[in-house]
């Protein structure tokens, strides 16, 4: 298979781009929401939002409810851009001009 | 969807097969569960039929106090939606713009409330014509028909509510409610169930 060199690892990647996908479609989610919906397990994901968080493409929110603690993620204006980016390169491969 | 995935590169036709799923996923769910719609809805019909009642069938000199039902009414509405907003999993941008398009109902309610001698005390089509466009906007944010139906309704009530004198104008209200607020309300809350 043809490797894509000019596509930004950090989202070539199933899970961190199923999170990218899901946080740029709404406005914030917590980790209960995008484990629901991307079928990861809790130690995965959290490695996974915690590499997309020290690029800055997310911004990571913990607090508590109660005794409950609550991890709240929203995507960066740096992450918008990578994620439009990534779409555009991949456009370009699957019809190169 | 399985998705246990590993840390290995999907090809780019997975890739783009991933990104559709999951903003699909995201996009198509729908987040309000009808509180409000049903709540306002029977605030709105109890207070419109009690000042009729009052108005018709007593001699009490204020039946219009049957409206600061609707203080308690708010803070009942506000304690609850901020609840469930601390609450949810999600927040999607239509929850926010939702938020804000009723925040201008209700500045335009006490406006029009604050002003009321100025267009001859008809409070009730102008805020039935309120209702009907936050409602109808709701409707198509949300993406769910019955509540854009909910909308013209409100509408409707609105130019019937013109012309009619101002006593019947309470049951005009309590009708277009009924057919604006609370059917769809119950669409709505039956939609978020078997979500």
């Amino acid at each position: 298979m043809k490797q894509f060199s000019d596509l930004d690892p950090l989202l070539h990647s199933q899970l961190r781009l199923a999170v990218m996908s899901l946080l740029i479609s709404v406005q914030e989610a917590n980790f209960v929401y995008i484990k629901e919906k991307t079928g990861a397990t809790a130690g995965n994901l959290s490695v996974q939002i915690d590499k997309l968080s020290a690029a800055e493409y997310i911004d990571v929110k913990k607090h508590f409810e109660g005794k409950k603690p609550v991890t709240t993620c929203k995507i960066t204006p740096r992450g918008i851009d990578a994620f439009e980016s990534y779409v555009q390169n991949l456009q370009q491969y699957l019809n190169p001009k | 969807m399985n998705m246990e995935m590993q840390d290995i590169p999907p090809s780019h036709e997975d890739s783009l097969r991933l990104i559709s799923s999951m903003i699909e996923t995201a996009r198509k769910q729908i987040g309000d569960n009808g509180f409000h719609l049903l709540f306002w809805g029977w605030v709105t019909i109890v207070v419109s039929l009690l000042h009729y009642g009052l108005d018709v069938f007593t001699d009490y000199p204020h039946p219009y106090f049957a409206w600061f039902l609707m203080v308690p009414g708010s803070v009942v509405s506000f304690v609850y939606g901020y609840r469930r907003g601390k609450r949810s999993k999600v927040t999607t941008y239509t929850d926010r713009i939702m938020v804000w398009v009723w925040v201008t109902v209700i500045v335009s309610v006490v406006i029009t409330i604050a002003f009321l001698s100025y267009i001859n005390f008809q409070a009730v089509p102008i805020i039935l014509l309120f209702a009907g466009n936050a409602t109808f906007i709701s409707g198509w944010l949300l993406r769910f028909r019955p509540v854009v139906i909910g909308g013209i309704m409100l509408w409707i009530g609105t130019i019937v509510a013109f012309l009619v004198p101002p006593a019947e104008q309470l049951l005009v209200e309590a009708i277009a409610v009924a057919f604006g607020y609370l059917i769809p309300g119950y669409f709505l809350r039956a939609h978020y169930k078997k979500q």
